[in-house]
């Protein structure tokens, strides 16, 4: 190991990381040098920390009961903090290394440097700490006002200590599931068929609801937050072995603590050894070559055609469809309902109650969900295209033509989405035939709303520029588009939300189901009219000179 | 050769006094070009010299600032959609969807050309043999070398047979057997009235295929004609096309920076 190099190499990772996403001067010049990183977190945990002690300040004096309940949280805070840092940040590097163009995930450089692959991986964990360092900043800067106060000080100084060192187990942690996604992609290198490109999409996108449902926060804060104080069957998970010497230092035993302390360390070393070899044996010098079919040549008028679609239409569909089974950055988007209606699930058969409330009120949020989603794949669909929009500007397409693929493929996966979303959340709350048809068409009109403002946004604020992490729309223009779709979709939705609580009083003056989805309808029509023109105006635009 | 609307049918592009400026940049500075019905015409130029840009004018991807450029008497900035109908374009880099396969990417572009089932894949067919990519036509072009890709490229711009093709480099990183079959595909092309606009940097390669040549510098043509006239004009008879090329873009004098170089 040479510290020197893996420094150089972690601050190089991490100038990648940070300007990846980003363009202009400003951005470049601010994270020229990755210190600026420990300036930030320094930043975020004197903020932290100052705000919890404001508070505090606030309280002022507390009842001996509010005293005692303070002290348990705060106690459950400490122990909690290194055993929640890892989960966290993990499912952000899940993301993170999904959002990553697979032509820009390649170790091409490291194969020809004289850089061994221990440095490298040393150097690429250390990346992973500085990016996610400011997570443990926050954690530690929150707590620390409230140890002083429970005069828990030296159980906070083992749970900081500790949530550094898990900090760095889990930048190992994500060195393994690099190497796993390699193992993945190049499973499938040199098999051919239709069936290779599903597989990769369903172990994607298993492997990424594996990752948010077992390290959820949720549901692992309510294990940690079993055994606060009292060591239960917990030490058999070596992710908790730092929230238990926490709990042992507590208690009143320092060398249990202590033991624990040294296993934790002891762990990491041995995370950071394994990424070193699974890496190693999983390495992926070049990028993969997928056979999509192995069958001949032969052009079929298709499906869509049949619906009437003009074979312009059909193509770029058909195109962007692929796109989204075959594009390692957007395999997200598949995977995200997946989890989404998982996670309710889930959630509806852990937490006793969830599934009180009828009708429109319980599947509120899911239509808010799905909205978003259909916002994203509309503001993001233009900006798909990358450089290769040349394309579209070459061939003989007219910005109506393309408009209409555009939001063919958005109205498609909005709907499938929010219709998924709706089919479950109707099983579980048990909702009438009747609430679901309800539901069913305010749904409609809340993606069609989504997929016209999205594609506004789209035509008129693209990125275009291939970058490792793509953004496909300008930040602050997605910004603004998702929150004005949950706007229009609150408001859509909201006679229909609002019908189960008021029926009783509103039935008397003439508002009845059908009235609240008709309202909600014609809003959801004057919407869609406006925003047509507004996106069909920006293809236009965006159609009239190229902008690469 | 007067067409049906007083169009000079025998004219495939004319490109008059066109300016195109990127901010305080003037990347093409009133040119004007002809191109006639069969010819094939080299846009010879060193790096940043207009030849691109002038291309994408001409394909009407980006708009003059001034001018007026004609295909087939169709006015590019009023009737975009049915003058790209007309043209096969190359890129200088090949900007194609990489998570497509080579073949799915062809069939994609039959589609924005409305040709038929039989037609494009006869053609697809043609080219992928021809061009030795049999066998790699079900890959994702993701994982194609730069010369697949290109090869990929051209037969995307050929095969619906366009009556103009404008070819931006497009011989750059093809195998020798590749590029020797399509420059002759090209001779043969314009024997058969196909117009060709072809931009290059290997002056051989322009010398061996083109009609007439338009060497370009700082946005501006700076001479136009056939290799010979070109001589005379530089007054470099019996002389290369190299010499007559530096001679004209004023970069003959390359001593000194090659002596710099070697210390």
């Amino acid at each position: 190991m040479n510290p020197k190099r893996i420094y150089k190499i972690a601050s190089v990772l991490v100038k990648s990381q940070l300007r990846s996403g980003r363009s202009g001067s400003l951005g470049m010049r601010f994270f020229n040098k990755p210190r600026v990183i420990l300036l930030i977190d320094a930043i975020v945990f004197a903020i932290a920390a100052s705000s919890v002690y404001g508070i505090l300040g606030l309280v002022g004096v507390m009842s001996k009961e509010m005293t005692s309940l303070l002290n348990t949280i705060t106690l459950q805070a400490l122990t909690s903090m290194p055993a929640l840092i890892p989960p966290s940040i993990f499912i952000a590097a899940v993301l993170f290394e999904l959002s990553v163009s697979s032509k820009f995930a390649s170790s091409d450089v490291v194969n020809w440097l004289p850089v061994s692959q221990t440095d490298y991986v040393s150097a690429s964990t250390l990346s992973v700490c500085y990016m996610y360092s400011f997570i443990v900043a926050l954690g530690i800067g929150v707590t620390y006002p409230l140890a002083v106060r429970a005069s828990l000080l030296p159980a906070w100084a083992v749970s900081a200590t500790l949530s550094l060192v898990a900090l760095f187990a889990t930048g190992a942690l994500v060195e393994i599931m690099r190497a796993a996604l390699n193992r993945v992609t190049s499973a499938v290198y040199g098999k051919a068929g239709r069936s290779t490109v599903v597989i990769r999409v369903v172990v994607t996108v298993l492997v990424i609801l594996a990752v948010e449902l077992g390290f959820n926060p949720v549901i692992l804060s309510s294990v940690v937050g079993t055994f606060s104080g009292v060591v239960s069957s917990a030490f058999l998970v070596p992710f908790f072995w730092s929230s238990i010497a926490v709990s042992y230092l507590v208690a009143g035993q320092p060398l249990l603590s202590a033991a624990f302390s040294a296993l934790t360390v002891l762990f990491t070393l041995f995370v950071l050894f394994a990424a070193v070899r699974v890496r190693a044996r999983y390495w992926s010098p070049l990028p993969v070559t997928i056979e999509v079919t192995e069958s001949e040549y032969s052009p079929r008028a298709g499906f869509l055609q049949s619906l009437g679609l003009s074979a312009v239409e059909a193509a770029i569909i058909r195109k962007d469809l692929k796109g989204f089974t075959r594009r390692r950055e957007l395999l997200p988007y598949i995977a995200i309902p997946v989890v989404f209606v998982a996670l309710i699930v889930v959630q509806q058969f852990t937490i006793p109650g969830s599934n009180s409330g009828s009708g429109g009120a319980t599947v509120y949020p899911f239509w808010l969900i799905g909205g978003i989603m259909t916002i994203i794949v509309a503001t993001t669909s233009v900006g798909q295209e990358g450089k290769a929009i040349l394309n579209i500007y070459a061939f003989p397409i007219s910005p109506q033509v393309f408009l209409r693929a555009k939001l063919l493929v958005a109205s498609l996966f909005g709907m499938v989405t929010i219709l998924a979303m709706l089919v479950v959340s109707s099983v579980l709350v048990s909702a009438s035939v009747t609430g679901f048809v309800a539901s069913l068409l305010v749904s409609i009109a809340i993606v069609a709303e989504c997929v016209f403002i999205g594609l506004g946004v789209a035509t008129r604020f693209p990125d275009l520029q291939e970058r490792p992490r793509p953004r496909f729309v300008q930040p602050g223009a997605m910004i603004l588009a998702m929150l004005l779709g949950m706007l229009l979709a609150l408001v859509t939705a909201f006679p229909l939300t609002l019908w189960p609580f008021m029926s009783s009083y509103l039935e008397g003056v003439g508002l009845s189901y059908g009235v609240a989805v008709g309202l909600g309808l014609a809003f959801g029509c004057v919407v869609c009219v406006i925003a047509y023109r507004w996106a069909k105006s920006g293809a236009a635009k965006l159609l009239n000179e190229l902008i690469v | 050769m007067q067409g049906t609307q007083g169009v000079d049918e025998s004219i495939a592009l004319e490109v008059e006094t066109v300016s195109k400026s990127f901010g305080t940049t003037h990347a093409v500075d009133g040119i004007s070009l002809r191109l006639r019905k069969g010819e094939i015409l080299g846009l010879l130029g060193p790096n940043g010299s207009g030849k691109s840009t002038a291309m994408k004018l001409i394909l009407g991807v980006i708009k003059p600032d001034s001018g007026a450029i004609r295909v087939f008497g169709k006015n590019v900035a009023r009737e975009a959609v049915e003058t790209k109908q007309l043209v096969g374009y190359v890129p200088e880099t090949a900007q194609l969807y990489e998570f497509l396969s080579g073949v799915e990417y062809l069939d994609f572009v039959a589609d924005m050309y409305s040709m038929t089932s039989d037609v494009r894949k006869e053609r697809i067919t043609q080219f992928l043999n021809a061009l030795e990519m049999v066998g790699h036509e079900n890959q994702m072009i993701s994982g194609y070398s730069q010369g697949m890709k290109q090869k990929i490229a051209i037969t995307a711009a050929l095969m619906h047979r366009p009556r103009l093709l404008i070819l931006d480099e497009a011989l750059n990183g093809l195998d020798p057997r590749s590029a020797r079959i399509v420059k002759d595909l090209l001779r043969s092309l314009a024997k058969e009235g196909f117009s060709i606009l072809f931009s290059t940097h290997v002056l051989e390669i322009a010398e061996a295929i083109c009609d007439r040549v338009a060497i370009m510098y700082q946005g501006r043509i700076l001479a136009e004609g056939t290799v010979p006239e070109l001589r005379r004009q530089a007054g470099l008879p019996g002389s290369s096309l190299e010499e007559v090329f530096l001679k004209i873009t004023g970069t003959s004098d390359l001593r000194d920076v090659v002596e710099e170089l070697s210390k």
